[in-house]
């Protein structure tokens, strides 16, 4: 029987993270549940939706027996939120029953048997490899926006991580555009590998980690699952199956011509062209000339918006219309102070990257009005 | 039967031309066909790995002299049609003498055969059209065809086929139609040794049916039987407790052949009108008899696809079959009308009633609470009582919606939702609950239907492939222009495969291919229809895709937009697709409900 006391900010935490796991819609009431379970560790918190989300925290604890129940994840997280720096005791009974006590106060909260609950099988025979939190997020928040919700391509609705010996390709695409992230980094891996990994398990990984810190993720890799490991928290999904779509062969090499322009100037401008834009199907059209790109929206019922800021033109004078929400997504996730897009023809993808930087490229399709 | 005749090249030119072999199905198909040409009473198919590797179809047909089973290999060379005017009258399975050299081009074929009033059997051995033995020797009367390594010299198709298991299934399908369609004849299919359908050729179509579908079905099957004297429409269609999601097993077969028509699977639906719940098939086997001038099978290169020179008559006629089939078996009220007499042989092709696109709309009409408003601009058109149950219907279930419209002038403030699937509202003094999902839609279809210079639309870094059905291609060819109007910017990409490289700006949050897709099984399920019904069709499907769900939980925010909107459309009240969206509890319905006498001067 699971008895055991830790401090309440580590647990709470914890149980904050985990509850990430729950999908909420499991026809399997167990798994909408917390499974908590005292090992001779510590205690180890899972929530699964068995699918796409695996999350798990070891925490030190003071175990005083090993056993294990499961909670509703809400309950539990408002209960141990409720009780501010205090040292917790959980102890569970027969009939799945969790007693929470402090010195003060004392809930009993209702669960169902640890003995159904089920979880991701252990990741088999896997590569395993290390990279730096900064790193990670970096690859991670270029390219995560652009995968796909539109469940009924699942495919898309994951990233593609192409790993070789000398780097990492992360890539997403809803086929509006399409976000190519790049890190040079030795893996140690001889062979290359591939894999689509789920949305919501990487959005899950860049919740945890940060952006600039120096201590690594580890990322285990099988055949069919994924495990992030993030000091004590292990994020795990089973892959995606099916074949990505060939990217190489989307990204367009006839741009004959170029914009560069300041991100954070872009950025305020495009939006406030949104706000006209937004009524009708958030179309801006940017057409350069002389030095500067003049950024217009119009919407039949609300209006009409325009803004030119100072841009680096070359070749032919460029004319297109975008989606801005898909402009303002790749320009939020870089931090890089002037950005370029190469385009050609009206109809013709663009590309938008940083001005002084190779390891990304987002390409990006017009929009036209027929 | 004739002796073999090559056609001159005008003639084969004149015949559609197309891939004939796909995959094993097509073979089997083609050779059953030839054996039920040869007049064959028994055919024994034996398939190994899917078809793949082994295709064999025995027959006890006329079977051929050696100079014939030459010929037979040599393209346009058929015993079946001989001058051009035959071609309008095409009673026999096949007439383009392509199946057999199509099919011994890409396998290893081996044909032994001998006519009944021969001695003695020929052996033929051809390896990729290429002829490395001829022989003779003993053998049954009869032909046999043995088709091996399907695609064995054609590796990209050969890569093609998909699992055994799907490819079998395609096989079976296709013998199961033919036994349909002749139910005198015995067939028998195995694969891998195991014997997969084993139809008696009886001449009973219950009985084939029950081999195919099961006994439970078969017992629940009622028989169609209507001689027009020109046409006759026989066959059986399910009661309506037994219906299905798709109409996979709806099974036309047209002077033997079988055949896809969206528009007697239409009819047949229109049948049953109310007695089947929305979204449900009925399951049908039925017969048209026709003389072979009304049919133009030589449509599309795998005849499946027939057409009629009079669409619009047959519709109706196999809508009144199953109507009266129905009605037999006391499952719907008798008809008022008299029984519409069969097509006179000198007027084939001309039409006097309302044809198959007036009847849809009349339809449309009569369940569009507009009606008195639409029914003055389309004066002339004449509402048959073709559905007194579903005009029953209507008249009960429709009043409160004939009301909304009149209150819908007022404005609609919004309380709140409700069960994330309505919208509460205040109007005057009366109640109001909007069904969110409809308003939404009512919305979108507003936006894109009166946007100044077109819909928008977004590109796409991949485009879509469509793989589609014969009835689908036509569907997509018919109206690529409108669809290309509405944001999907279509292309055709070899074979029967689209690519689309474009979709509607209004749907890029939501699921454009899925859209697309019920876009086109609704054409292809439609038949002919005009351009402005397709434009409006098209509006309420993407508007539809586009709009909210029900069930999907609102913010304050979104809840007043949305109302808003729909207080900015000029038909608040009826969503695209004629359903109503507002439902209106007036004042004195709540004082009565709470048994307060209403004040004088409250309202
Ligand atoms: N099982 C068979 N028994 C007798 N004759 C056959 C048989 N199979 C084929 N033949 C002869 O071979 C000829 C060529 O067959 P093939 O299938 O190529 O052409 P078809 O049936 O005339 O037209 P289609 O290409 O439309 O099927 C037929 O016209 C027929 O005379
Ligand atoms: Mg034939």
């Amino acid at each position: 029987m699971l008895n055991l006391s830790c401090p309440q900010e580590q647990l709470h935490v914890s149980v904050q993270t985990v509850s990430h796991g729950v999908s909420g819609r499991s026809t399997q009431p167990v798994q909408n549940n917390i499974y908590l379970e005292s090992t001779s560790s510590g205690m180890r918190l899972v929530a699964t939706d068995l699918e796409f989300i695996s999350l798990e925290a070891n925490i030190p604890a003071t175990v005083r027996d090993q056993g294990a129940v499961t909670v509703p994840a809400r309950l539990l997280t408002e209960v141990i939120g409720s009780l501010a720096g205090e040292e917790i005791s959980l102890e569970a009974d027969d009939h799945s029953t969790l007693r929470v006590t402090t010195a003060r106060s004392s809930f009993r909260i209702r669960g169902m048997s640890a003995a159904d609950f089920e979880m991701l099988p252990p990741i088999g025979d896997a590569a395993r490899l290390e990279i730096p939190q900064r790193d990670m997020h970096s690859i991670l928040s270029r390219t995560v926006f652009a995968t796909s919700r539109d469940e009924t391509r699942p495919i898309l609705t994951g990233a593609l991580f192409k790993i070789a010996s000398g780097g990492i390709d992360v890539v997403a695409t809803d086929t509006y555009r399409l976000a190519l992230s790049n890190l040079t980094v030795d893996t140690t891996l001889e062979d290359g590998r591939s894999a689509i990994i789920s949305e919501r398990a990487l959005n899950e990984v860049l919740r945890i980690i940060a952006a600039d810190s120096d201590e690594p993720v580890g990322m285990v890799l099988s055949d069919s699952q994924v495990e992030f490991q993030v000091g004590a928290v292990k994020v795990g999904s089973r892959l995606i199956e099916g074949q990505f779509p060939n990217y190489e062969k989307v990204i367009p090499d006839d741009c004959d011509r170029s914009v560069t322009v300041d991100r954070a100037e872009f950025t305020n401008t495009l939006r406030r062209m949104l706000i006209v834009a937004r009524e009708d199907s958030n179309r801006v059209v940017l057409r350069g000339s002389e030095g500067t790109l003049s950024i217009t929206a119009d919407s039949q019922d609300v209006g009409h918006a325009e803004e030119q800021i100072p841009a680096k033109l070359e070749g032919p004078e460029p004319e297109i219309a975008f989606n801005a929400r898909y402009l303002l997504d790749a320009l939020g996730a870089l931090s890089h102070d002037e950005i370029v897009m190469q385009l050609s023809q009206p109809l013709s993808p663009g590309i938008l990257k940083p001005a002084d930087a190779d390891d990304y490229t987002y390409v990006i399709m017009p929009m036209q009005i027929m | 039967m004739p002796h073999i005749r090559i056609l001159d090249e005008m003639m084969a030119n004149r015949i559609a031309a197309g891939e004939v072999v796909e995959r094993p199905a097509s073979v089997v198909k083609e050779l059953v066909e030839n054996s039920l040409d040869a007049g064959a009473s028994r055919i024994e198919v034996v398939l190994e790995e899917g078809g793949a590797k082994l295709i064999r179809v025995t027959d006890d047909g006329c079977g051929m002299d050696a100079e014939d089973a030459v010929l037979a290999l040599q393209r346009f060379a058929t015993s079946k049609v001989a001058v051009p005017e035959d071609l309008g009258q095409i009673a026999t399975m096949g007439f383009r003498g392509e199946a057999m050299p199509s099919i011994a081009s890409v396998s290893q074929m081996r044909i032994t055969t001998r006519r009944h009033d021969a001695d003695e059997g020929t052996m033929i051995t051809i390896e990729g059209g290429e002829f490395t033995d001829a022989r003779t020797v003993g053998c049954p009367p009869g032909t046999t065809v043995e088709v091996g390594q399907l695609f064995y010299n054609t590796p990209a198709r050969r890569k093609y086929l998909r699992t055994t298991a799907t490819e079998r299934g395609h096989c079976t399908d296709w013998i199961a139609w033919l036994a349909l369609a002749r139910p005198d004849v015995a067939m028998k299919v195995s694969h891998d040794g195991a014997v997969l359908l084993a139809s008696p050729g009886r001449g009973d179509l219950r009985a084939v049916i029950s081999e195919i579908y099961g006994s439970n079905v078969a017992r629940q099957m009622l028989p169609v039987d209507m001689d027009t004297g020109v046409l006759r429409i026989h066959g059986l269609v399910s009661r309506p407790e037994l219906s299905r999601t798709t109409r996979r097993t709806q099974v036309f077969i047209v002077n033997g052949r079988y055949v896809r028509s969206s528009s007697l699977g239409h009819a047949v639906g229109e049948a049953y009108g109310i007695l089947l719940p929305g979204g449900r098939q009925p399951l049908c086997v039925l017969h048209l008899e026709v003389p072979s001038e009304l049919v133009d099978p030589n449509v599309h290169p795998t005849k499946i696809e027939v057409r009629f020179r009079n669409q619009g008559e047959i519709h109706n006629l196999m809508q009144q079959a199953v109507e009266e089939a129905l009605e037999e078996a006391g499952l719907r009220p008798g008809r008022s009308f008299e029984r519409r007499p069969g097509l006179p042989p000198e007027q084939a092709g001309r039409w006097k009633g309302p044809g198959f696109e007036e009847q849809t709309r009349a339809r449309r009409l009569r369940l569009n609470p507009f009606f008195a408003a639409v029914d003055e601009r389309d004066d002339g058109l004449e509402v048959h009582a073709a559905e007194p149950v579903i005009e029953a219907a209507f008249e009960r279930g429709s009043q409160p919606e004939r009301e909304t419209t009149l209150v819908a002038e007022d404005r609609l403030e919004a309380l709140g939702q409700v069960a994330a699937t309505y919208i509460a509202c205040r109007a005057g003094s009366d109640l109001l609950l909007v069904d969110q999902h409809r308003a939404a839609e009512r919305v979108i279809a507003d936006q894109i239907a009166g946007r100044d210079g077109g819909v928008q639309r977004q590109m796409l870094v991949l485009p879509m492939t469509l793989e589609l059905t014969g009835a689908e291609l036509a569907a997509v060819e018919e109206h690529r222009e409108r669809l290309n109007e509405m944001g999907f910017q279509l292309e055709p990409f070899g074979g029967s495969d689209y690519i689309c490289r474009s979709v509607p700006a209004a749907l890029v949050d939501g699921s454009p291919e899925a859209a697309l897709r019920s876009i086109i099984e609704e054409l292809a399920e439609w038949g002919t229809v005009g351009n402005d019904e397709v434009r409006e069709k098209l509006v309420a499907t993407i508007a539809c895709h586009a709009a909210i769900k029900s069930g999907q939980a609102l913010t304050d925010r979104e809840v007043h937009e949305l109302i808003e909107a729909l207080n900015a459309s000029p038909t608040p009240a009826i969503c695209p697709h004629g359903d109503p969206i507002i439902v209106t509890v007036e004042r004195g319905e709540l004082d009565r409900r709470f048994g307060r006498t209403p004040v004088t001067g409250a309202r």
